[in-house]
Parts: structure tokens; C-alpha cells; sequence
């Protein structure tokens, strides 16, 4: 049979691959093979702080406007996907998830504090996120503005996991 | 639009489908009572419709935790709304709309067609964008705010035995046993001349059949995403040309000599 008859055929469906539960075409969705009826099952990984976080986000996108007793509009839909994104990439399984802040405008914050430090992440919109980080054993400050690389970010959330108050005590002596 | 010349060339690409796309913030003030207009945009080459479930808002971050699949998480009602095919007469080319994306497809089913190549799909695409772009601007006097965009080829190959992959994929060094199944996927992560990410390049080979299961080929996706430089049309269009670029680069490495020449690689 020639390529192009072959190529002709259509509704091409995944061989002996629906048992494999974490397989994912990665054109779902856009290509248009996928609505030919394609048996792939699909899986969503997500971390156990996605998990946690999940109504959380349901709520801060549903917030009524004027929840802040102003003028203040829920978290739009596209800045909680992009921030849902981030904490997923952000994962450290020895770590409590980070609080959720919605912000008035629509926008919205993620929190971390303990070990001494506060971190806390302005997510402003999709590819538009502002980091801060406060050590306070050192008294330092530190600012990143990041569009789409996190592993700045990443770095400083995986640091909050030291016990940095013991380390210096046996440290100093 | 022309060709660059140290792309490698085929007479008869294994090409199944290819995908440009662009998401972009919602459009404010969109309701579904709207796509009547977006679609008469279109209608005159694409008059024929089908109504499908949206697709979720995707990003391609770096970083952390590193994901081979991104994760896909939904969060909360999704918008109100659905996504559009608008189809050309013979169904191989379509449009697909939604207040936060806009694609387009071409085929090669169902009637087949030879491939009218990346330059002629990027022209139709760049100025079927456009006119979106100034109804955007006329009717609700919204920006298109674009933040990110897509290439994807999805090629199909046939083959008598899935333990053939070393016939036309360089990466398969083959075997004496026989291979039920393949599914691989491997991704590149594409840097900027300032040494930051922005894109990711997408590759997967998939074992598939016929729906009788009698006839086997190999699924080659892919698939090119990232952020383009700016939020507007040029920036994204200049995106899709470089994906466009890196994937048919990475098709005349993965591929074999012998698969090429069955292809008619151009010399």
C-alpha cells in the first residue's frame, strides 16, 4: 500500500496505549486529530499543594464584587491558572503550601513565611509576576520580576525548608 | 513569506496536520451572543460550524519543578462560552475560536489535499488574525493582548511493524524484539540570545492504528510553544516562523537518511 493511501486513512487511534495512565498527546486539545475519537486516557498531575489550594482558588475566583468593602473584583480567571501553574512548578513536598492573598484589582498574591523569612509572590497576570523576599535573620530585601523563567523563585522556596535559626546556633558555637 | 533555504525540504512530507495558534487575554465584555460576528469575519472561506468544549488557558513556564507534561489544572466555573470551528468547504482547513484563543488548522483529511506549506498557512493566518484584531478594536475596544503562542506539525507514518522505529527514527537503534507499542516524548527548552528561556519544543512519537486495528503507523508530533517577545500580531507571527523553523530543523535530525529519501527530501 503507498504512503499516501496509507496516509489517507483516517481515525488513527493510540496502540495498546489506554493502559498507560500518564500518557498525554501533547496536542491535545489543539489539534483536531484529538475529536476523531482517540481512546488516550488523560491524567492531570498535580501536586499535593494544587490539591490543597483548589477550592481555595474556586473561591478567590467567586468572590462577589465589593467582597474588600470597596470596589474590590474577584481574582480574574486567567491570573489564578497562571498563578495555579506557578505553584505546581513551585512544589517542595517538605513545605506547607503557600497562603493565597486576592488582591482588589484582580490579581492575586502567594505567601510564605516562617524560617525567618517572608516571601511573597504578586502574581499580575499571566508571564507578569513580581517576587519579594524578606530575610529577616540577616535583614536584607531582594526583588525579582519574572515572566516566564521561576528558577530564581524556585531557589528561594526551596531555602525556606533549612531551619536556618538552628543552623546558625550550632554554627556560631 | 519565503521559504529559508537551509530548512530541509520534502516532496512527500509524512505531514498530517499543523497547528498556529495564539492564546491571549479574554476578550472583556465577550459574550456568546458575539461569535455570530466573529464568525461572519470568516464565513466566506470557512461556512461551515461545529461547537466544541474550550480549551483551558495554557503556559509554558521554566523552572522549579520540572513537568515533562505541564500541569493542567482547572480552577473554578470555566468562562461561559465555548470553542468554534469555523471549516472550509472540503473540511481541511478550519479556524478555531474562543475569547482567549485563536487557531488554525490545516489537514490532511478528509479529502486530500497536498500541503499548501508553513509560508502559505502563515499568511492566511497572519491576516485572518488581523481582521479579528480590528473587530476586537471596533467592538469592544480591546487590544489584542497576546501572550502566548503555538506551532505543531503532527506527522504520520506508516509502517508494516512498530519494530521498525529504527528504519526512520534516528533516536530507535533498534532490536531483535518485537515491539508492541511505542510512546516517547522528550522536550527541548528553547533560550533567547539573552541566554532566557521562552519556549519549549515539544517532541513525541506515538505507536497508533486504524480503528480496525489493521493498518499501523507512527504519530511524529511536534510542537513549538512559548512566549513571544511582545503582546501584539508581529511579535507572535515572528514567534510561529522561528517555531516553525526549530521543528522542521529537528524533523531532518530525528528522521533517517532512508526515511528522508522516501519522502523525496529535496537535495
Amino acid at each position: 500500500m503507498g504512503e499516501s493511501r496509507m496516509n489517507a486513512q483516517p481515525d488513527f487511534t493510540t496502540a495498546f496505549q489506554d493502559e498507560i495512565p500518564n500518557y498525554r498527546a501533547i496536542t491535545d486539545g489543539i489539534s483536531s486529530l484529538s475529536a476523531r475519537g482517540t481512546r488516550v486516557r488523560v491524567a492531570h498531575p498535580r501536586s499535593a499543594w494544587v490539591n490543597e489550594l483548589e477550592k481555595q482558588f474556586d473561591v478567590l475566583t467567586s468572590l462577589r464584587r465589593g467582597w474588600d468593602g470597596y470596589a474590590g473584583v474577584p481574582v480574574s480567571f486567567t491570573c489564578a491558572q497562571f498563578a495555579a501553574n506557578l505553584v505546581e512548578r513551585l512544589y517542595v513536598r517538605s513545605l506547607p503550601a503557600p497562603q493565597l492573598v486576592p488582591m482588589p484589582n484582580g490579581t492575586m498574591r502567594l505567601e510564605w513565611h516562617m524560617n525567618e523569612f517572608d516571601i511573597e509572590v504578586d502574581v499580575l497576570g499571566p508571564y507578569d509576576v513580581v517576587a519579594y523576599r524578606s530575610d529577616l535573620l540577616n535583614d536584607s530585601e531582594d526583588e525579582i520580576e519574572i515572566q516566564t523563567d521561576f528558577t530564581e523563585l524556585a531557589e528561594w522556596v526551596a531555602a525556606l525548608a533549612a531551619d536556618r535559626v538552628q543552623l546558625q546556633e550550632v554554627a556560631g558555637g | 513569506m519565503r521559504r529559508p533555504d537551509h530548512l530541509p525540504d520534502f516532496t512527500d512530507p509524512p505531514l498530517d496536520e499543523v497547528v498556529l495558534g495564539v492564546q491571549f487575554a479574554p476578550v472583556p465584555g465577550y459574550a456568546s451572543v458575539h461569535s455570530m460576528k466573529v464568525w461572519d469575519l470568516f464565513r466566506a472561506d470557512f461556512p461551515l460550524v461545529q461547537e466544541l468544549p474550550a480549551l483551558e488557558p495554557q503556559f509554558e513556564t521554566f523552572g522549579g519543578v520540572s513537568a515533562q507534561t505541564g500541569p493542567r489544572i482547572q480552577i473554578g466555573a470555566f468562562p461561559v462560552g465555548s470553542r468554534l470551528w469555523f471549516l472550509s468547504d472540503d473540511e481541511n482547513h478550519l479556524i478555531q475560536f474562543q475569547p482567549d484563543r485563536f487557531l488554525t488548522n490545516w489537514r490532511r483529511e478528509p479529502n486530500t489535499r497536498p500541503y499548501p506549506r508553513f509560508e502559505g498557512l502563515a499568511e492566511t493566518f497572519d491576516a485572518s488574525i488581523r481582521k479579528l484584531g480590528v473587530h476586537f478594536e471596533s467592538d469592544f475596544s480591546y487590544r489584542m493582548d497576546i501572550n502566548q503562542a503555538e506551532v505543531a506539525y503532527i506527522n504520520i507514518i506508516p509502517v508494516a511493524s512498530f519494530s521498525d522505529a529504527g528504519t526512520w527514527f534516528e533516536l530507535w537503534n533498534g532490536g531483535t524484539f518485537e515491539v508492541e507499542a511505542l510512546n516517547t516524548s522528550f522536550n527541548e527548552v528553547i533560550r533567547g540570545a539573552d541566554g532566557k528561556p521562552f519556549a519549549r519544543l515539544s517532541h513525541q512519537i506515538q505507536s497508533v492504528l486504524t480503528a480496525d486495528g489493521k493498518q499501523r503507523a507512527f504519530r511524529l508530533s511536534l510542537t513549538f510553544k512559548g512566549k513571544p517577545a511582545g503582546t501584539g500580531i508581529d511579535a507572535a507571527m515572528e514567534f510561529l516562523a522561528a517555531g516553525r523553523d526549530a521543528i522542521v530543523t529537528r524533523f531532518g535530525e530525528i528522521t533517517t537518511k532512508e526515511a528522508q529519501r522516501k519522502w523525496g527530501k529535496v537535495e
